[in-house]
């Protein structure tokens, strides 16, 4: 994918990206962003090792194929982190924040907007809206209100029949999404797929719950059905996993245990992409329910035996 | 200028003003939690930050989003958050959770902190990892947390904790089902006790088995190699439902299904994972045995976390009647330097009866009652 694509031939390929099916332009489905790319980059999983972010965020994305691969020229870019808290190990490194910035600029994109319903205190504290900021991308600070988000369907969802998402995501043509990977006391393990909560209305987060969650135990996997059927809805174009340092107890919001991996993850496949995070810190991928359901929903692979993973360092 | 005195209520409904303009922006019930901060503004090098905020019930969503469940099924109230800043710029933040009570408070703190995390004397209890400290006291969990590991920032950790641990009402001590477990059997720190199911998946990450309605649960592992978690009930009907659907699933999971040990009502079984358990039900509780664990091992525990049980059911009674309890021995009588002391065994309905009337031999009968040596009121 170069940046001399036409803007028609952006829209044709537009109208089958998720960010545009998720607000009901096209007509996605989960797997189809495969069948637009064919087979022909040979790294589903990108992982790169080493002591800065941003090299190392930089290279994972070159492993992919570069980020022309995914961000055409006068692409409107929508990139969504965890800010969520300070506490070390918790948030998405600036430095990769700042990375794909300038990717996405280098690439020609006419617009980086940073997409939010965290406060600007959330943003600030964690270094992450000065990072934002200086490298000239846009913070979005999307008020927690209803009028603000819109109600999309769904496909195929096995709970949820519609989704809450920020309106603010229809003036954008690509999405990347940028969690941190980490522990997460509702479902243990948090990566690209629960990350997507954060363009959703919190008020119809809350509705991931089932009303006896408490009580019964079926109905904490009821949470992770939930996350899946968001993730039929919203397919970012590509996932870049900061997982340098994180905490592997008491998240989301820590303090808690840190792991130092220093690894940026990056990919397309959300499944593997969240089973490949989950096992640096020795969990299973199929113990994690929304990873087992994801895949066998088809929303991606989880056997990582069966993922092309190739491992370099910056 | 004569001055007429306010009617009664007028000076009331002043008095509540003055109240809320002084507690301006913060929920109902905010002061008490905020009187945990240090009054002065200083504590060493460290000076408080301005802003003091505090988050009640639901707000907790507010500030921790994802993470409040956890919090909320452990009885969270609600929390005062601060900052304490260095001269050197260097910043600490203070969480104060005020939980629903000791349990509660107790209970969250097991969840937080981490058998390596290092011992420190602040609180009830305290622990201290690499940035970051957590104590319990009273109904109050402290969290402090430092954005680095530097022996200034540790310290500031101590000094700021110590004084808030000053400020903090000590009442109520740990909940009673986390001191059955003998500790020759477990290891003290890796104990965690809960108020729900994601307490216990969070304890127990692997837990598949799927029974719920417990009211508290515990999560200990042994130095032998297995892992004990104990679940209790609000009534035995409630032990007998989640065993009743257990056996079900035993059935359907164990080609050999369960077998029955009379005496302790125990089951052996195996999880979706193909791990084998053992299962004993006694009363409210039912106790799982995970891991390197034989048969007559988890019945040994099982059989210490009873008397146990039994012990502190009665320890409020003992403690009014100046009865104490005596070790268990094979021997009945044996009382007798002072003719007025005797043995009796007290029964968890609150009476109790002289050892010399019951006749009863103590095997079967230790599950239900305990043996005690007092003085005939």
């Amino acid at each position: 994918m170069s940046g001399k694509m036409t803007r028609r031939e952006f829209f044709q390929r537009g109208s089958q990206i998720g960010i545009l099916a998720a607000l009901g332009i096209g007509a996605s489905r989960p797997g189809s962003r495969k069948a637009l790319n064919p087979d022909r980059h040979r790294v589903d999983v990108a992982v790169v090792c080493g002591n800065d972010p941003d090299a190392a965020a930089e290279k994972a994305v070159e492993e992919l194929g570069g980020i022309r691969r995914f961000v055409p020229k006068d692409a409107r870019v929508a990139v969504l982190v965890n800010s969520q808290s300070r506490h070390p190990g918790t948030y998405t490194k600036p430095k990769i924040l700042r990375a794909l910035i300038r990717m996405c600029r280098e690439a020609g994109a006419s617009e980086v907007n940073c997409l939010t319903w965290l406060t600007e205190e959330h943003w600030g504290s964690t270094g992450l809206a000065a990072a934002a900021r200086e490298e000239g991308a846009r913070l979005r600070f999307v008020p927690n209100e209803e009028a603000y988000f819109r109600k999309v369907p769904v496909p195929g969802g096995k709970i949820l029949d519609h989704v809450m998402l920020m309106k603010e995501l229809q003036n954008n043509d690509v999405l990347i999404d940028v969690p941190i990977t980490k522990d997460h006391a509702g479902n243990r393990f948090t990566g690209t797929m629960k990350n997507l909560m954060g363009l959703n209305c919190r008020a119809h987060n809350r509705l991931f719950h089932k009303p006896d969650w408490k009580t019964n135990p079926s109905s904490i996997q009821y949470f992770d059905q939930c996350i899946v059927d968001l993730n039929k809805t919203l397919k970012p174009d590509l996932c870049v996993v900061d997982a340098t340092e994180f905490i592997t107890t008491n998240g989301p919001f820590g303090p808690g245990k840190i792991l130092r991996p220093q690894k940026v993850v990056a990919g397309v496949d959300r499944v593997a992409l969240d089973a490949y995070c989950s096992s640096l810190w020795g969990l299973k991928p199929e113990d994690i329910a929304m990873i087992r359901l994801a895949a066998e929903q088809g929303l991606g692979e989880m056997d990582l035996e069966k993922v092309r993973i190739r491992e370099t360092s910056a | 200028m004569n001055r007429t005195p306010l009617p009664g209520f007028a000076q009331v409904v002043l008095l509540i003003l003055f109240l809320g303009l002084s507690l301006e922006g913060l929920p109902a019930g905010a002061s008490r939690i905020q009187e945990s901060l240090p009054p002065e503004t200083r504590v060493g090098e460290w000076k408080r930050g301005e802003r003091v905020v505090v988050y009640a019930g639901e707000q907790l969503y507010d500030y921790i989003d994802g993470g409040a469940d956890i919090y909320l099924e452990y009885g969270f109230q609600k929390v005062v958050v601060a900052e304490y800043i260095h001269t050197s710029g260097k910043s600490v933040s203070v969480e104060i959770f005020e939980m629903a009570g000791p349990g509660s408070a107790y209970g969250i703190f097991t969840y937080k902190v981490h058998p390596e995390d290092e011992r420190i004397p602040v609180g009830i209890e305290g622990r201290m990892a690499s940035y970051y400290l957590n104590f319990w006291k009273g109904a109050c969990l402290v969290t402090l947390t430092g954005f680095d590991d530097d022996p200034e920032t540790r310290q500031g950790l101590r000094l700021i904790g110590q004084k808030i641990a000053e400020r903090i009402p000590e009442r109520g001590r740990k909940p009673r089902m986390a001191r059955l477990l003998p500790e020759e059997d477990i290891q003290p720190r890796s104990l965690v006790y809960f108020r729900g199911p994601l307490g216990l998946q969070n304890a127990y990450p692997g837990w598949t088995l799927g029974i719920s309605g417990f009211e508290e649960g515990i999560k200990a592992d042994s130095p032998r190699g297995f892992t004990v978690i104990g679940l209790r009930y609000a009534e035995e009907a409630g032990v007998r439902e989640a065993v009743g659907s257990l056996e079900q699933r035993l059935i359907q999971d164990v080609n050999s299904g369960p077998g029955r040990v009379e005496e302790f009502s125990a089951y052996e079984g195996k999880d979706r994972r193909g791990r084998r358990f053992f299962l004993v039900a006694s009363g409210r509780d039912i106790l799982f045995f995970f891991g390197d664990i034989g048969r007559k091992e988890a019945e040994a525990v099982s059989v210490s976390f009873v008397k146990r049980r039994d012990a502190l059911f009665f320890e409020p009674f003992l403690k009014v009647s100046g009865l104490s309890q005596t070790a268990p021995s094979a021997s009945e009588s044996g009382n007798s330097a002072d003719r007025k002391m005797r043995s009796f065994y007290l029964y968890p309905a609150g009476c109790w009866k002289s050892a010399s009337r019951t006749g009863d031999s103590g095997s079967g009968g230790a599950r239900r009652h305990v043996r005690v040596r007092g003085r005939l009121l």
